[in-house]
């Protein structure tokens, strides 16, 4: 498979700090990756020197097999400092942005009318973009991001101030691209949300990349091979009878009534979670599966909501 | 430049231009309400002419003498025959206001001499009348004034008088209109001196006329036999190349610095970089307002000529002059469009940008303080300097061509020029490195110092 984006040994200081520490990443084509770390990881300045809005200090970046300069209209953006014309209509705003992408004025016409009706903005072709809602002007900040039809769509932090509706809506529309064949990189610091979008997650923090896998493989490196149990009836004596089950090599309970059996490497999870529904009913059982928060965990010894003392961020945009 | 580019560049001109000059707000502000006032302060001289009065009625004045009455008969009857002096004619064609200057001025020129023709009789009254009672009959209507005349003032004089200075009074209704009471003073101070020279016996008509002194015109001398009119005015005429070039770089510069301003408050601007390069957009936005300064232009630049071509001053504009002055107004607005983009794109709003402010404050000072020197002497050593030095060089460039005394030598345009251009380059130059850096920027607006240090860096 093609690499869209291909990044390799990116270094980025802003004076005192070091932002981008030797990064290498790759994107393939017609991929929906997740770019994910705690806030000031360095996320967006990777992505702002993806954009060739910033220069690396050193280090290559290929997007499209070329520079992101001369690809900006195959190119969708969406930054994560956005905001809109505040004077201008919803319609000549998108119109502006999608002819500086090279679109014609007719196409533009009608991809607007119809993207407007997909996010549920039927009537505001003609409205100032001061009279929308915070809401709706990140909804018309979305679609200014893909009104040219764009190969790779690149999100910094699409859903941080949306409310659980549009934000449903902005996922099902991102599901919607990435279906129609469109290679999508977006970043966000909600790890959780990318776990259940993405099939490929870039994991940095400060500066360096830790993880950069496809979330299949990232589930089978990280598999606690643990099956997680909550008995009908009494939790003690189903645990009691676990341990007797072949493959199992120790058995927790936790206070909330549920049972952990830890698996032996060569146990085969299928055949042991058929021995434990013989042990006694349960109300429910599974194979536990590692979030990203905790791998993040177990790859940098802390949770990926710890705050840093000092963005990184917040330092770059000072200078 | 690829097509893509020119394009981009375009479309971020064409908004600019759109959402600027296409809006209410300009077209009220910055065009209409000018040629409105334009309009109403060529219309103030012609109202106030339309509502003056002419000196009409009666004054009674006590005079124990009994000569003062016939003098000043007398003077009212010669001005009324001779309307306008010679000496007033000859200020205000100085003013540009006179029969040789256009409609506007002629008109106003009849105006004036139809309102100099006072039609006022006195009435002399003994020494003893009652002062007091004349002054109850001008409050209620008969009289415009009453003079009291001590007769020691209509007495000949020999040249060693002293305390003659003995006042003459002149009351005169609440009613009448400071001019009209300036106007019947200096009949009353005209009407002494003739009973002066009267009561020696000479003929003051005579002498009057003698004393006239003839109306003189000046004519420049311009190049190839071109002759014209001298004119107060003229020295108006550098001042306005330079407020025309100054009002149309400066809106039109502070428009671009608003824009930019904007761009980064409203978080619009790493939206607009993900489709267009820094570069592309600063050309953009600098272009796009450059057809706002030059609708600025046209629009008050077309009012002074229908001015000049109003006072019959169309002479001073020729079409050399138009082009040197185009030139030197495209220096002018790329080099304050420069300086505006770069402060823009450093801070993060209006209240920051007056930090940075100062270097382009000077630009817009320099001009102002030089314009009575450079208008004094257009191609002296200070007007020469100052017009081959940027960033004032095309402002003083300008001056120098609208004052017009004598041609700028051609080396020195062609000198000025080539500095100017280059300079332009040196600006643009430096604005886009500072551009580049400063429209991602937030937090702290830079020092002088940093934004040279981002000069370097970017």
């Amino acid at each position: 498979m093609n690499d869209c984006i291909r990044v390799e040994g990116v270094e980025k200081r802003f004076g005192r700090v070091h932002a981008v520490r030797d990064l290498s990443l790759s994107v393939p084509m017609g991929s929906l990756c997740g770019f994910l770390g705690p806030n000031g990881a360095g996320k967006s300045t990777t992505i702002r020197m993806i954009m060739s809005i910033i220069r690396p200090d050193s280090g290559s970046l290929q997007v499209l097999d070329g520079d992101a300069l001369d690809r900006k209209d195959r190119i969708g953006y969406l930054p994560e400092e956005r905001g809109v014309y505040r004077k201008m209509k919803v319609g000549e705003y998108l119109t502006y942005i999608g002819r500086l992408k090279g679109i014609d004025t007719p196409t533009l016409r009608r991809r607007i009318t119809e993207w407007l009706e997909r996010v549920e903005l039927p009537d505001v072709q003609r409205r100032k973009c001061e009279e929308l809602s915070k809401g709706m002007q990140q909804k018309v900040q979305f679609l200014a991001a893909i009104i040219h039809d764009p190969e790779l769509i690149i999100l910094d932090e699409p859903f941080s101030g949306l409310d659980p509706v549009n934000a449903q809506l902005l996922n099902d529309l991102i599901r919607g691209l990435h279906a129609e064949g469109r290679t999508i990189l977006f970043s966000t610091h909600v790890l959780h949300q990318a776990e259940r979008m993405c099939d490929r997650i870039v994991l940095i923090d400060r500066g360096t990349k830790v993880l950069d896998q496809n979330l299949d493989s990232i589930r089978a490196r990280f598999d606690p091979r643990t099956i997680t149990a909550e008995p009908e009836h009494d939790a003690d004596r189903w645990a009691q009878a676990a341990r007797g089950i072949t493959g199992v090599t120790s058995v927790d309970t936790d206070g909330g009534g549920r049972v952990h059996a830890r698996l032996a490497d060569d146990a085969d999870p299928s055949h042991v979670m058929s021995e434990c529904l013989a042990a006694g009913p349960v109300r429910m059982i599974e194979r536990a599966r590692t979030t990203l928060d905790e791998v993040f965990f177990s790859l940098v010894g802390r949770r990926a909501d710890h705050v840093e003392p000092e963005s990184i961020e917040e330092v770059a945009t000072h200078g | 430049m690829g097509d893509r580019t020119l394009a981009r560049v375009g479309s971020v001109a064409w908004r600019e231009f759109r959402h600027t000059a296409l809006t209410k707000s300009f077209l009220i502000g910055a065009v209409v309400i000018p040629i409105v006032m334009i309009g109403l302060m060529t219309m103030i001289p012609a109202l106030m002419v339309s509502q003056l009065k002419p000196l009409e009625g009666a004054i009674a004045v006590v005079d124990g003498t009994g000569r003062f009455a016939p003098a000043f008969d007398s003077v009212v009857d010669n001005k009324s025959a001779n309307g306008l002096s010679p000496d007033a004619m000859e200020k205000l064609e100085d003013l540009g206001v006179g029969a040789g200057a256009g409609p506007l001025g002629a008109e106003a020129a009849r105006a004036a001499a139809a309102v100099s023709s006072p039609n006022v009789t006195a009435t002399s009254f003994a020494a003893d009348a009652d002062v007091d009672a004349l002054k109850v009959e001008a409050r209620d209507g008969k009289w415009i004034g009453v003079l009291t005349v001590p007769p020691v003032q209509l007495e000949p004089r020999t040249g060693d008088e002293t305390g003659r200075g003995e006042r003459l009074d002149l009351y005169v209704p609440t009613d009448l209109s400071p001019r009209n009471g300036g106007e019947l003073r200096d009949l009353v101070r005209s009407a002494v001196v003739r009973a002066r020279f009267q009561a020696d016996g000479e003929n003051f008509d005579r002498i009057e006329a003698m004393m006239t002194r003839p109306p003189v015109e000046v004519v420049r001398l311009g190049q190839e036999g071109v002759e014209s009119e001298d004119s107060e005015l003229r020295m108006m005429v550098p001042f306005g190349f330079m407020m025309l070039l100054w009002i149309a770089t400066f809106t039109a510069g502070n428009y671009l610095l608003t824009s930019t301003i904007e761009e980064k408050s409203n978080k619009v601007m790493e939206v607009v970089l993900s489709a267009v390069g820094p570069l592309e957009l600063l050309w953009g936005k600098i272009l796009g307002l450059a057809l706002v300064s030059l609708v600025i232009l046209f629009t008050y630049g077309g009012l002074a000529i229908a001015g000049l071509t109003a006072f019959a001053m169309a002479d001073l504009i020729s079409i050399d002059l138009l082009l040197w002055c185009g030139l030197f107004f495209l220096i002018a607005y790329f080099t304050i469009a420069s300086l505006m983009a770069a402060v823009g794109s450093a801070v993060n709003d209006l209240r920051e940008a007056q930090s940075l402010m100062g270097p382009v404050m000077l630009v817009l000072i320099v001009p102002m303080l030089l314009w009575m020197p450079i208008g004094e002497n257009p191609n002296g050593m200070l007007a020469t300097v100052a017009s081959l030095v940027p960033p004032v060089l095309p402002f003083a460039m300008v001056m120098r061509l609208g004052a017009a005394t004598e041609p700028i030598p051609v080396w020195q345009l062609l000198l000025g020029a080539g500095i100017g251009i280059g300079s332009v380059i040196v600006f643009v130059w430096g604005a886009s490195r500072i551009f580049r850096v400063g429209v991602l920027m937030q937090g702290k607006a830079p020092t002088p110092l940093e934004l040279l240090r981002w000069i370097r860096q970017a």
